[in-house]
This record gives C-alpha cells, sequence and structure tokens, in this order.
C-alpha cells in the first residue's frame, strides 16, 4: 500500500504535466480536454504514438533535469508537437524513434532556453517557436537520413463527414496536431468548446476570415491549399482575441485581421519553404501573433484592447475580471487617489471646469467647504472667514515628494497671483511614475520636504489661498511628468462618502465628482474591520439550512497561494480571491463548481466597506458581482450563457445599518433582468458582529431561501502552532 | 396719530454725576431684540405666557454642524457625544441625535432617559462618579460603555460583569494637571500620582473588564484652547504607556468638554466676543496633537484611537432665550433702581454664575440708570443682575434674557413658582411647546398625604 501510494504521488505531477501539454496547444488548461486530445491523436496512430513518445521523453528530460513548473505541460508540448509533426511524415521504428527523443530533449532545452528568454526581450510567450526551431533542425537533418521510410497520413480522398465546409475547417483544426482529418478536427473543435466557447467563436472567425482571403488571392477554392496550414489562422485570432487580450469588439476585428495578415504570411513562407522542401507548420501563426502583440505593446492608449501579457487567460476569466475591475475600481487608467482632505468637502472645479482646468490641466479638483451656500462666515474679508482655510492637506497617495514650495504668501480674498500659479505647493511622485500635484498651499504650513515619503493619509500642510487662487482651495491633478503644470492624466477617487438627503451615506468605491457635490473622506476602521479580518488558516464553520435540503455543516478557510493571493475555499471545491485594502473587503475571481452557500455568502458580503460609519447614519453602496454568483434553476443558467456568453454582472445595492451592540445588519438587493423570461432577485441579509464578523447570512426571493449562521471559528495548525477551535454562543 | 405727539416718558430722578461714561458709553442697553428665530416677541408671549424659554432648533443644528466639521475636517475619526445635563429636554436630545450625537450621560436617570429617546446603548456614554448596581447590571446587559471613575466602582463593575458572565469594554476617567487650568481632582483617577497606572493595571489582570479608553474632562467654561492641546497630548502619551504595559489597546481618547459659550462669567471684564474661542480655534489645538499621535503610530503600524468629544454648552446655549416680563418697579433706599421679573434663579439657575445679556424687546424713552434685576422669589439671593444699565421700565415690559440654552432647564428647581414652558421654534417657521408650563396638579403628583392628616 504505501509503495503504491508514493507511485501514484509520484507519478501525479508527470501525468498533470502531460495532460496539461495536450490541452495547452489548443490554450485549454483542463486534464479532461488534454485526455480528449490525447485519445484524438491516435485517429492516426502513428502520429499519435510518436507525439505520444516525444511527450514522455520530454517529460522524463524535464523531470530529471528539474526544470520548473514540470506540472504545467509548459515544457512538453514543444516536444509533443516535434513528435506529432514526425509521427505525420515518417513511419514510427526504431530509426524514427531515435530522432523523436533526439527532437523532444532539444525541444526541452529549446523552451527553457527560449520562453525565458523572449520574456525578457519584450514581454513575449514562446508559444510553439520552440518546436518550430526543433522540427524545421529535424527536418532538415532528415533529408540526410536515408533510413527513415515515409509515412503518408491519408489525407484525400476520404468521404464527407459533416458537411464539405465544416470539414475543411474541422481537417484543418485536426492539422494543428498534425491529423488533417475531419473527425480528430472535429475532437479538438470540441476540446475548445469545452474550455470556452468565445474561443471556438474566435476559432471559426478566424479561420473563415484567412480562408476567404487565402482562397480570394490565390483564385482557388481547393482545400487542400488550407488542409495543412488552415490551423494557422485560428490559432492567430485565439491568441490575439481571446488569450492575450480582454475580448473586445476592437480584440475581436484585431483578431480577424491577424487572422487574414496569417493567412498571408502562410502563403508566403510556403512559397519560401517549398523551395527547401519544408513544411510551414507553425511559422505564419508564431510570426503573425508575435508581430502584433509586439506592436501592440508599444501603444499607449486608454482604448481596447487591453492586453493581457503577464496573465494570459480564457476569455471568459479575462472579461470578467476586467468587468468587476472597472465597476470596482473604475477605469483601467485611470489614477486612484484618495480624497486630499478629511470631512465633508465640496468640489469648487471639477474636471473640464470653466475657469482653468481646461487642456492641458482639465483632469483636476479643487476642493472647498460650502454650508449653506456660502464658503466662509462673517464677511468673507479675511482669510479666516473662509471655512476651509487652515485646515489640514492630506497626502492622497503613496509615493515621495519631488518638490515643493512654501513661501509664497495667501492672496487676499478676491485676489489672484499669476506669477506663481501654482502657489504653495508639494509634487509627489507615485509609485506608477506619474505625478500628484496639491496646489495653493498655506504660507509656511508644508510639513514635507523634498525626497520625504508619504502615506496616505499623511498631512503635508494646510489649505490656503496662494498662487493663482481667488479664494482658499485645494487643487489637485495628477500629472505626466516632472515639470510644474505639465500636462494632466485622468485620475479618480476611492472611497468617498456622499451624504444623502435622507441622512445617509453614500459610499463609492470610486468616484470623480462634479462641481458642487460633496465629498466625504472615508473615516477610519475599527472593530468591524478587526472582526472581519480574514488572515491565512481561518476557517469558518457555518451550519447552513436550504429548502429542500438536509441542514448541513459547512466550512470556509482562507488560504494563501504561492504568488501572495488570499483565497477563500469552501469545502466543496469552489474558492474566491479577496483583498482587504483601503478599507474595503471585496471578494473576486470566484472559480470552481456552483455552490449554493458559497455564492450567497459572496453575495451577501460582495464588497464590504470596512468604516462603521458614525452615528446612526446607513451606509449605503453598489456593486455589480459576477451574475454566476445568482442562484440559479439549469435552464436559467442555459437562458443566461446565452445572453450573457462573456458573463455580466448583476445589479446590487447595498445598505448596512449598526442594528445593536456591535452588530450590523448588512442587506443586498440583487436583481438581474433577463430578456424573454423573467427577472431574478434575491435578497440577502449578512449580520456582521465586531467580535465573530460575519455571524450570519441569510437569503430569501425568487430564487430559494437559505439560512447559514457561524457555528464556530477556528485556525487550522501550523507548524509549532496548534490548531483552535471556538464554538460560538448566540 | 400725529408725529407732534411725544411719546410719554416715565419720570425719573437721577443724580449728577461726571466721569461716569466709558468707552461701552451708557447707552448700551438701548437696543432692543423684538424677535426670537423670526417671531416676534410680542406673539410668543402671548401664544405662551410668560415667562418662556425659546429654544430654536436651527440653531442647535447649526452648532453641531460646525463642531463637526470643524473636528471632522481635522481628524478622521471623530465622535460626537450630546451631554445630557447640559439639557436633557426631549426635543433638545432628539434634534442632537439627528444629527448624528451619541449621548453622554452621568447618572441612570440619564441612562434611561437616553434609552427612553432610543438611543441604542453603545452609543451611550455612562460617566460619572455614581453608578448603582442595578443601572450597571442594566447597562453591562445592554451593552452601554462605562467611563469608571474610581476604584469602588472598578471592583463594582468587575463583579457585575462577572456575575453576567461577559468581559466587558470599559473607559477609564483620568485626572492631571494641563499647566493651563485649575485641575478637577475629584473625578477619575490622578495621572500624576501613579493611580491612574495602577487602576489600568488593575484592569489589565481582570478577567471580566477590557479597557478599551481614555476619558478625561479638564473643566468647563476653558477659555485657553491651548489646554485642550495639552490634555490631548498627556492622553496620548498615557495611551503609549499603558498599551505598552498593559497591553490593551485604547480605542477611544475622550477629551470631555468644557468648550465656552457666548457668555460672561462673573467677574469677567471683557464681553465674551473678545475672551471667547471659536471652534475652530478649539479643533485647532485638539487636532493638531491628535493629528501627530495619528502619525506617530501609523508609522509604527499600529492603529490610532477614535476623537470623541462631548461638548454641551458650546452647542446649546446660544440657542436658548427666555423672555420674561417686568411685574414690578422699585426706587431702593440708596437711591438704586430696581426691578421685579417673573423669572428667577429658580429657573435661571445660571444666573449664579453668568452675567447674562439682557435686552429690551420694545424700545423704552428715557435715560439709562444703573439697575438691579430681581427675580420673583421672597428669597433674597433671587439676584437675576446686580449691576445693568437700564432705561425706566414699566410693568409688563419683556426683557429678552440670552444665551441660556445650557444648564437652566436641567439645573432649575420648582421652588415657590410653577417652572414655565419650554417651546422650540423650527426651520420650517413654526413653533412648538416641547415642556409645557407646571401647574399644581403636576407639581403635586408625586405626594401623598397620609390619611389621618387630610383632614383638618
Amino acid at each position: 500500500m504505501p509503495f503504491t501510494f508514493t507511485l501514484r504521488a509520484f507519478l501525479h505531477e508527470p501525468i498533470q504535466g502531460l495532460l496539461h501539454a495536450y490541452a495547452s496547444i489548443l490554450f485549454s488548461q483542463h486534464a479532461s480536454v488534454g485526455v480528449l486530445f490525447l485519445l484524438a491523436t491516435f485517429w492516426f496512430p502513428n502520429t499519435g504514438a510518436a507525439g505520444l513518445l516525444a511527450a514522455v521523453t520530454g517529460l522524463v528530460v524535464a523531470k530529471t533535469m528539474r526544470f520548473a513548473n514540470v506540472g504545467s505541460g509548459l515544457h512538453i508540448y514543444n516536444s509533443l508537437l516535434v513528435g506529432l509533426s514526425l509521427g505525420a511524415v515518417y513511419q514510427l521504428d526504431m530509426y524514427l524513434t531515435i530522432l523523436i527523443m533526439l527532437g523532444a530533449v532539444m525541444a526541452v532545452f529549446v523552451s527553457v532556453a527560449l520562453a525565458d528568454w523572449l520574456w525578457r526581450i519584450d514581454r513575449l510567450p514562446a508559444l510553439s517557436l520552440p518546436f518550430v526551431l526543433v522540427a524545421l533542425t529535424t527536418a532538415f537533418a532528415s533529408q540526410g537520413y536515408g533510413t527513415l521510410s515515409h509515412y503518408l497520413v491519408p489525407m484525400t480522398p476520404h468521404p464527407i463527414y459533416f458537411s464539405e465546409s465544416l470539414d475543411h475547417f474541422f481537417t484543418a483544426m485536426g492539422s494543428s496536431f498534425f491529423m488533417p482529418h475531419p473527425m480528430a478536427g472535429a475532437l479538438f473543435f470540441l476540446g475548445i468548446l469545452l474550455t470556452s466557447r468565445y474561443l471556438a467563436i474566435l476559432a471559426v472567425g478566424g479561420f473563415l476570415s484567412g480562408y476567404a482571403v487565402f482562397s480570394f488571392l490565390s483564385g482557388s477554392q481547393h482545400p487542400d491549399l488550407v488542409a495543412w496550414t488552415g490551423f494557422n489562422f485560428v490559432l492567430t485570432a485565439m491568441v490575439i482575441g481571446g488569450v492575450f487580450s480582454v475580448p473586445s469588439w476592437q480584440s475581436f476585428v484585431l483578431a480577424m485581421g491577424s487572422a487574414v495578415m496569417a493567412a498571408l504570411m502562410t502563403a508566403a513562407t510556403q512559397s519560401f519553404m517549398l523551395v527547401y522542401g519544408l513544411p510551414v507548420m507553425a511559422l505564419p501563426f508564431l510570426l503573425t501573433s508575435l508581430c502584433v502583440l509586439m506592436a501592440l505593446q508599444k501603444r499607449v492608449s486608454l482604448n481596447p484592447p487591453h492586453l493581457l501579457m503577464d496573465r494570459p487567460s480564457f476569455p471568459e476569466k479575462s472579461y470578467e475580471d476586467a468587468r468587476l475591475a472597472k465597476v470596482r475600481s473604475g477605469d483601467v487608467h485611470s489614477v486612484p487617489l484618495h480624497s486630499p482632505h478629511m470631512g465633508q468637502w465640496c468640489i469648487y472645479q471639477g474636471f473640464h471646469g470653466e475657469h482653468t482646468h481646461q487642456p492641458p490641466w482639465q483632469h483636476a479638483l479643487d476642493f472647498y467647504i460650502v454650508e449653506y451656500g456660502k464658503s466662509y462666515a462673517n464677511e468673507g474679508y479675511q482669510l479666516t472667514d473662509y471655512h476651509c482655510f487652515a485646515l489640514p492637506v492630506i497626502s492622497p497617495a503613496y509615493g515621495q515628494v519631488v518638490s515643493c514650495m512654501a513661501h509664497l504668501p495667501d492672496n487676499r480674498p478676491g485676489e489672484v497671483d499669476t506669477q506663481d500659479n501654482w502657489g504653495n505647493h508639494v509634487l509627489i511622485q507615485l509609485q506608477n511614475g506619474f505625478y500628484v500635484l496639491l496646489a495653493h498651499l498655506q504660507q509656511h504650513s508644508i510639513l514635507v520636504q523634498q525626497g520625504d515619503w508619504l502615506t496616505p493619509g499623511l498631512q503635508i500642510g494646510r489649505c490656503g489661498n496662494s498662487g493663482r487662487s481667488p479664494q482658499p482651495h485645494i487643487h489637485l491633478h495628477v500629472q505626466r511628468e516632472l515639470a510644474l503644470g505639465s500636462p494632466t492624466v485622468p485620475f479618480h477617487l476611492s472611497a468617498t462618502m456622499q451624504r444623502t438627503e435622507q441622512g445617509k451615506l453614500n459610499f463609492k468605491l470610486f468616484s470623480r465628482p462634479k462641481k458642487g457635490e460633496y465629498v466625504c473622506a472615508m473615516d477610519s476602521v475599527g472593530a468591524l474591520a478587526r472582526a472581519l479580518h480574514l488572515p491565512v488558516g481561518r476557517s469558518l464553520h457555518y451550519n447552513v439550512q436550504a429548502k429542500g435540503q438536509k441542514d448541513m455543516l459547512r466550512t470556509l478557510t482562507v488560504k494563501l497561494t504561492l504568488d501572495g493571493q488570499f483565497r477563500l475555499h469552501s469545502d466543496q471545491g469552489a474558492s474566491v480571491a479577496f483583498s482587504e485594502t483601503s478599507g474595503i473587503l471585496s471578494f473576486y475571481d470566484r472559480e470552481g463548481k456552483a455552490d449554493l452557500f458559497f455564492d450567497v455568502w459572496l453575495l451577501a458580503v460582495g464588497v464590504t466597506p470596512l468604516s462603521e460609519g458614525q452615528g446612526m447614519q446607513t451606509l449605503c453602496w453598489q456593486d455589480a458581482a459576477a451574475i454566476n454568483l445568482m442562484p440559479t434553476q439549469i435552464w436559467q443558467r442555459f437562458v443566461l450563457a446565452l445572453r450573457y456568453p462573456l458573463g455580466a454582472g448583476l445589479q446590487s445595492e447595498y445598505t448596512r445599518k449598526q442594528s445593536k451592540f456591535g452588530e450590523w445588519q448588512q442587506c443586498g438587493q440583487h436583481h438581474l433582468v433577463l430578456p424573454v423570461f423573467q427577472n431574478l432577485s434575491v435578497t440577502t441579509h449578512a449580520v456582521l458582529s465586531d467580535v465573530y464578523g460575519v455571524r450570519m447570512i441569510l437569503m430569501s426571493g425568487s430564487q430559494g431561501d437559505l439560512h447559514a449562521e457561524l457555528q464556530a471559528s477556528g485556525l487550522i495548525a501550523d507548524e509549532g502552532v496548534p490548531a483552535s477551535y471556538q464554538h460560538i454562543h448566540s | 396719530m400725529s408725529n407732534s405727539v411725544k411719546a410719554w416718558q416715565k419720570p425719573t430722578l437721577s443724580a449728577h454725576k461726571t466721569g461716569v461714561m466709558n468707552k461701552v458709553g451708557a447707552l448700551a442697553q438701548q437696543h432692543f431684540i423684538d424677535e426670537v428665530d423670526g417671531h416676534a416677541v410680542k406673539d410668543l408671549m402671548k401664544d405662551y405666557g410668560s415667562p418662556v424659554f425659546v429654544i430654536s432648533e436651527q440653531r442647535l443644528r447649526d452648532n453641531v454642524r460646525q463642531l463637526r466639521r470643524a473636528f471632522e475636517t481635522r481628524y478622521p475619526s471623530v465622535i460626537y457625544a450630546w451631554s445630557y445635563k447640559t439639557n436633557y429636554l426631549n426635543a433638545v436630545c432628539s434634534t442632537m441625535h439627528q444629527e448624528g450625537a451619541w449621548a453622554e450621560v452621568v447618572s441612570g436617570f440619564e441612562y434611561e432617559k437616553a434609552r427612553n429617546l432610543g438611543v441604542p446603548a453603545e452609543r451611550i456614554l455612562f460617566n460619572g462618579p455614581h453608578k448603582k448596581r442595578a443601572i450597571l447590571e442594566r447597562v453591562v446587559a445592554e451593552g452601554g460603555r462605562i467611563h469608571i471613575d474610581h476604584l469602588d466602582e472598578l471592583y463594582l463593575l468587575e463583579d457585575v460583569a462577572a456575575s453576567a458572565g461577559k468581559k466587558v469594554s470599559v473607559t477609564m476617567r483620568l485626572n492631571f494637571d494641563t499647566g493651563y487650568t485649575e485641575a478637577w481632582s475629584r473625578f477619575g483617577f490622578n495621572l500624576e500620582s501613579g493611580q491612574a497606572m495602577d487602576a489600568a493595571r488593575r484592569i489589565g489582570q481582570s478577567e471580566h473588564l477590557e479597557l478599551r479608553g481614555l476619558h478625561s474632562h479638564i473643566g468647563t467654561f476653558i477659555l485657553d484652547p491651548r489646554a485642550y492641546g495639552s490634555q490631548a497630548r498627556i492622553m496620548c502619551g498615557f495611551m503609549e504607556a499603558i498599551e505598552e504595559q498593559t497591553g490593551c489597546q485604547i480605542e477611544t481618547i475622550d477629551l470631555g468638554g468644557g468648550f465656552a459659550s457666548r457668555n460672561t462669567l462673573h467677574g469677567t471684564y471683557l464681553p465674551p466676543e473678545q475672551v471667547v474661542p471659536s471652534i475652530d480655534q478649539y479643533a485647532d489645538a485638539i487636532c493638531d496633537v491628535m493629528l501627530e499621535c495619528k502619525q506617530n503610530r501609523e508609522a509604527r503600524g499600529l492603529p490610532y484611537p477614535t476623537l470623541i468629544l462631548e461638548s454641551g454648552r458650546a452647542m446649546v446655549d446660544d440657542a436658548g432665550t427666555l423672555l420674561t416680563s417686568v411685574v414690578g418697579t422699585k426706587r431702593l433706599p440708596d437711591g438704586k433702581r430696581s426691578i421685579i421679573i417673573d423669572s428667577g434663579v429658580n429657573i435661571l439657575f445660571t444666573a449664579f454664575w453668568y452675567n447674562h445679556p439682557v435686552h429690551l424687546t420694545s424700545p423704552v424713552e428715557g435715560v439709562p440708570e444703573d439697575t438691579i434685576i430681581y427675580g420673583p422669589l421672597c428669597m433674597n439671593i433671587d439676584v437675576v443682575r446686580a449691576s445693568i444699565m437700564l432705561p425706566p421700565m414699566s410693568v409688563g415690559d419683556v426683557l429678552h434674557i440670552a444665551p441660556v440654552g445650557a444648564y437652566n432647564n436641567t439645573q432649575w428647581m420648582q421652588f415657590i413658582e410653577y417652572r414655565p414652558a419650554v417651546v422650540m421654534t423650527h426651520p420650517d417657521g413654526s413653533v412648538s411647546v416641547i415642556r409645557e408650563a407646571e401647574d399644581l396638579d403636576c407639581v403635586i403628583a408625586q405626594e401623598k398625604l397620609p390619611k389621618h392628616l387630610s383632614e383638618f
């Protein structure tokens, strides 16, 4: 028993790596898709066996050499392709076996070397470039080896399997694995479909675009022209439009354009390579994709397509990540800042303001204080009459002071100094390279000096009336360069509150307030933040009652990933990432299968400001969590998948009020408008306690009822740290 | 009526004096105020009788907003608690709570009053040197915030918490010398003698108490904001010391109240406009120190404390006005003029320590003369103003006395006279009675007459 157990453990990683290698040829990561692809390659047993031999060889080499991430299959799939490419041309015998093994070994080394090198050069992925290099080498070499016996995959003639045009497409799909056969190709396409519907659309679209142009220009409809090369269009479209960019209509158009370019490249390389009797293989795809990706990285623009060079992902996931990031953090390219003040201020002039916020300084906010329509008390003849004069100004971000000025006098009300427009100021360099300017500060009030490192909330000076400022106010903008008053870039304020007429506090994850609007900096966080804190190893045990289900005890556990992401795991396999920054607890990146209790828990807690809110005010805010958190029936999920193939957000409105000592009631109303059928809505309640955290979760609405109560919380043992488990008496 | 007809002027006799004119001038009291918050004095007297207290809701709100703005724009975590004893009329308290104020109470009665108004227990600060076991049991059960005043209370509270099987979060009241004001050493634990540290250690060792806050109240009517700066610095320093020595974590620093209002204490020469600091000046002095403490702690990765303020007088004093009528005039044997009005120290208790500004409510002809204003009580001490320049008054003339919003509606006594009505003027222009005038029934409601005494 111990032996088999060890063997299984020993084999687990290599087998995972092998399956990943098969799956990742078409950008999938599912082991099941890997199994499907592995079986499909045996449509032509000679080719399939050659591929498997190469893959196993590559695996053994990678494992023996102890290259990192064997389980990911990254180094092996190039070996696999080398094997497939040889197996498609030569008969598998002793001689070919040796050649394949040599090629596979080489492919591993080339992969490891190239992957790192390309990333360092220009953040480019290696893709199947190592394979092409090694395959070309073996192809050249094999021309001199008389021992190899040719094997031709039986391409033509064959009956029509699906329809003529579908057969063309599937054949082209199949040739990405050197399996130019409609049935094999159909299995590969099925694998893509299982992985990502959007990738499947890109595959079809890419093929159609590339094939149309290819056959139009060549003046021939002959399918064999693309049977061996058509997969180049498909892969190019998938890489450009789905794997390395966030889906958008711009990225889709670009993907199609790239597929067309790949068609041109295919024709060109064919003409060139045929001279040497070499197959083009994936070369057109690689040249086109790498070139487009390299070019896109040189681009500076706020508009899509947005690249994902460092974290390629399924389009559905990257779309969801980008959508959630936008609803929670604002525009991707807008710089997030905190308010530069404490308490409630008002916007004197917003972006594109009529007075001075004109290009290139259109991205700027001026803050002052008004009460009953007046910014001053008494007559307003003296600076001290102005409500905001001499109030503290605080740093809106992490950064380093790069310049400041403090000696200019404060103007009398109504006067301006046009010599030194910005007056007394502090210029802060942010960690992202931009600069934040805070201007018109009070004379001699500046508390920081050049070189100081600032944290948000640190006082830097006081509000004044120096420079071009007719009445005391704070000017805030973000600029691109060091020179004072260089062109500004968009920014937004994160975590602010607005008092509403009803005495509620409207909490905004991000905002760009307009003239006349009030901005209240978020107050500090205290007991609630400490109670909701989820340290690594924390386990929460809930007693869950749902209609039509047995009561059960469910456990949520906090784990920390190697790259530093905190994730909350459900005991049924699903998990979600979370962050606790800037006084907000937020959950994102939900992974794993549907899990009613876990999803309701996430809906109820979703985005939770940790500020307790003052007085007896109600705090309210909005969110747009992923629709797949909404508990749904199977047919509803089907309708949703059709309507929102890339996913979408719910309309979630939250309110929170303190209900009794140390307890807050957080109510969430979640809506989803479904076309034709019905509107889905659920109401969630979370009881947050300043001792136990999320003490109770309730859900009601059209989608069922659920009641979960915290039974115990514990801490998972660590080396030298015993586990703890504490029952909760409510 | 023809313009040529002269108004009748009450005849006066005044001795010739030279050199009495000063820079304030003898005509100071010729100004008159004929309305309160937009309501004619005449109408108020007609509708509610004399005397009557008038409280302006708008002024209350403005004052709290100004205070909150002054502190919240200078420190990121501020809580304002309404000091009940200053004026615990329900309408006043509710206005404060609508503005987000917590409640600061100093007795079981005040605690019950705040709870009765609907203030959640955790937003009530329970202060004061006298807390009975029964009320402590209730506060512990409900989760109110208890400020411990002395060791015996500490032991009692520990016992109550132990019986309830709870660990109670407490605040410790401190007293110390700020260097600016006379130390109020009768409340709380003394810092300089080490008593406070001993108490903190004692709480640190307790299984049922947990020290979460520090409180001190340096005094009342403090005219020098630097005293608060000094107080904040001493308390922040003590917080660091006890956190280090007892391992507790302080969440709140409560600086009490004591901000001055626009009133004049007996013996003060300058007018309040010149000696009373603005709320912004107090806020500057306090928040400069608190912000420094915050940044110092953040640099060490420590949370910073929430600032609690309990200012009462400065919030409500100038929202209250007393309208009162002259019921008699008298020339004293020494030649000094005196008048008798229908409200005395029974309802204007603060006359014991303030020279309240007194204004006419209609123009009165005649030469102003040094006048004594007596109350209606048959008691020698009933003097509202010992000396004020007034023209010759007549019976029925109405006087406007303000600010009187602080302490009068709580410290007044039902003594000799009934207590009058209190009305509130609202921002929408309406007026409501927030406390009816007393009558015989309500005064004798609590009395029991033994049967054998019922006939004579």
